[in-house]
């Protein structure tokens, strides 16, 4: 494993994401590898954000729900929180499948903030949770990205 | 460039066996091409190319994760059981689960150089001999490999051959962090799902007819999973919830398969066959491996390059001669297509990328195909009526497209075809691969 990957590792483990970022061109590299795909310059990881320190906003592109076991019942009660998988692109031009629970289901160009992250217990990748911002939305928030 | 054209094709069936060896299934399909093609001899093969999803390197891992607990379906990812990966990208065949049940087999020890296997296994000694890996489109790109080593006078006969058992590791791509723990297939079909439906007012009972039709075709082909299933449109519609916009029969099925195609040089194929099927043309694009660089969910832009570039090529060499239409070729003159419907949809969005339906107009041309019972699409039922052996899905497609041309596909015979198209993709459609074919 290379020095940069086991860094993030240590601080995703943590709750933490850092943003690994080109040392060069300043591009942010997602997946993360050790050198940047637009200047193969050196990944070095930026601030973490998930502890509630700083917040990474972004938005969502495309999304659905989940279904645990099959068990779609159609509800469209709005007091129960369901779980959907969105495609998420965030402010610092990385774009990943994060999951967010929310009552309704959310639509594409909806503001979202990276909530958690960490390690899947089964070994299987990262986790990622998104999460509705409680704040009213910062005029200068992304919008096209 | 040398011309280059199919020769031969060999199949076997698809089924759910996960105890074969993968080089019982390739020898299989090979033993089924030189059965029908007498007039080879093995020793004039000169370099033997082998496609599968793992890289020669299967086996029967089961960690246990990213499990869906269904029983079946996942276009290069069942969701009825998963495989082995780790964090740093690397999958793991064979690295966790319950042992392999006939591990005394070089493929379930995790061995790799399955290309001289097959070749020992099959009596040829040829020059050369590997394996190509690129997931679902593993198959096509071997195919390539082998048409190139005919072009450049390489070679004069190449053997071709594809094969996967079902519990391939070659289903999920765990490098791509980007799909976070949401890395089996379902999940990026249910994006593009979503994302296609949305632009342009599409419902789940409009993709239900690609299913339907998928299975209708699939019942003439003796090779497909489970022939005898043919659900309805009412079938599709309420089979099992996957996701918010997947169903379990809009899903393709991983599968064991295998299936070979022998390549000639235009020297060589006058002592083969008096049918040869032309390699007119070929396409490949690849976008990126990571899905979130999916620039449009609504669109599969890497099935749009690589058909057109395939159509291009095929007319400038002459493609469109069969047609007496000179040195054009346009998608209007491809008779019969293979295309890769993963997913139910899948279908229009390859039928947009192809031009076969406008922008937006991919679910009704699926529903076109449905109310005609139409062969110009999958008439051997595509991915999801045949089943997904991945590495042996792209050889799939060509070995119909070639029996189509060569008026050998008896049952599932069309009309009289002249052009045929292949496409090939992999890894939520971030690569596809095409071929031209004409008789």
């Amino acid at each position: 494993m290379s020095p940069v990957l086991s860094e993030f590792e240590r601080a995703i483990e943590r709750g933490l994401f850092r943003v690994p970022e080109c040392t060069e061109c300043g591009a942010a590299v997602w997946p993360l590898s050790e050198f940047c795909s637009v200047c193969l310059g050196v990944v070095r990881l930026g601030p973490g954000y998930g502890d509630g320190s700083r917040r990474l906003r972004g938005r969502i592109v495309e999304c659905s729900m989940e279904i645990p076991s099959g068990r779609f019942t159609g509800s469209s009660s709005s007091s129960v929180r369901r779980s959907f998988f969105c495609l998420v692109a965030f402010e610092c031009g990385i774009r990943l499948i994060a999951r967010l629970a929310a009552p309704v289901p959310p639509a594409p160009g909806d503001l979202v903030v990276l909530s958690s992250c960490g390690l899947s217990p089964e070994g299987s990748g990262y986790i990622f949770e998104v999460s509705t911002p409680d704040a009213p939305e910062d005029p200068a928030s992304p919008t096209n990205m | 460039m040398r011309r280059a054209c199919i020769v031969g094709c060999g199949t076997t069936g698809f089924t759910s066996d996960t105890s074969e060896a993968l080089e019982s299934v390739l020898l299989r399909s090979v033993k089924d091409l030189f059965d029908s093609t007498p007039e080879c001899d093995r020793r004039d093969v000169e370099a033997v190319i082998v496609s599968n999803a793992s890289g020669g390197c299967a086996g029967s891992g089961s960690a246990g994760h990213n499990s869906y607990g269904g029983d079946g379906g996942g276009g290069g990812g069942s969701v009825g059981d998963s495989s082995g990966g780790s964090r740093d990208g690397s999958s793991r065949p064979g690295s966790a689960g319950s042992p392999p049940a006939r591990d005394h087999h070089a493929s379930r020890r995790g061995s790799g150089y399955m290309a001289p296997i097959l070749a020992e296994l099959a009596g040829m000694r040829p020059r050369a001999a590997h394996t190509v890996e690129s997931l679902c489109s593993s198959g096509t790109n071997a195919i390539v490999s082998g048409y190139a080593h005919v072009a450049s006078g390489l070679a004069d006969v190449v053997l071709v051959s594809g094969a996967e058992i079902r519990d391939t590791p070659g289903r999920i791509l765990w490098w791509d962090d980007s799909r976070g723990q949401f890395k089996h297939p379902v999940y990026w079909a249910s994006l593009l799902t979503s994302g296609y439906k949305r632009a342009f007012g599409v419902s789940d009972d409009d993709l239900a007819v690609v299913p339907a039709r998928a299975y209708e075709n699939a019942r003439s082909n003796p090779d497909a999973l489970r022939p005898e299933v043919t659900p309805t449109v009412e079938d599709v519609a309420g089979s099992r919830r996957l996701t918010g916009d997947l169903r379990l029969l809009d899903c393709s099925r991983p599968c064991t398969g295998g299936a070979s195609i022998l390549i000639a040089s235009e020297n060589a194929a006058g002592r083969y066959t008096d049918n040869p099927v032309w390699i007119a043309g070929v396409g490949q694009s690849v976008t990126s491996a990571g899905f979130a660089k999916h620039s449009d969910p609504s669109r599969i832009e890497s099935a749009r390059m690589a058909c057109r570039d395939a159509l291009r090529m095929a007319g400038s060499r002459g493609g469109g001669a069969a047609r007496g239409v000179g040195a054009t070729l346009s998608i209007s003159d491809v008779d019969v297509a293979e295309i890769h419907d993963a997913f139910s949809v899948c279908e229009p969005m390859i039928l947009e990328a192809l031009g076969m339906a406008e922008p937006g107009r991919g679910a009704a041309a699926s529903r076109e195909l449905y109310e005609t019972a139409s062969r110009r699409v999958n008439p051997r039922g595509g991915l999801i009526g045949a089943g997904h052996p991945l590495g042996a899905t792209g050889l799939a497609q060509a070995a119909e497209v070639a029996r189509q041309l060569r008026c050998e596909a008896r049952g599932r015979q069309a009309d009289h075809h002249e052009v045929g198209l292949v496409h090939n993709m992999a890894a939520a459609g971030t690569s596809s691969t095409a071929l031209v074919m004409v008789r």
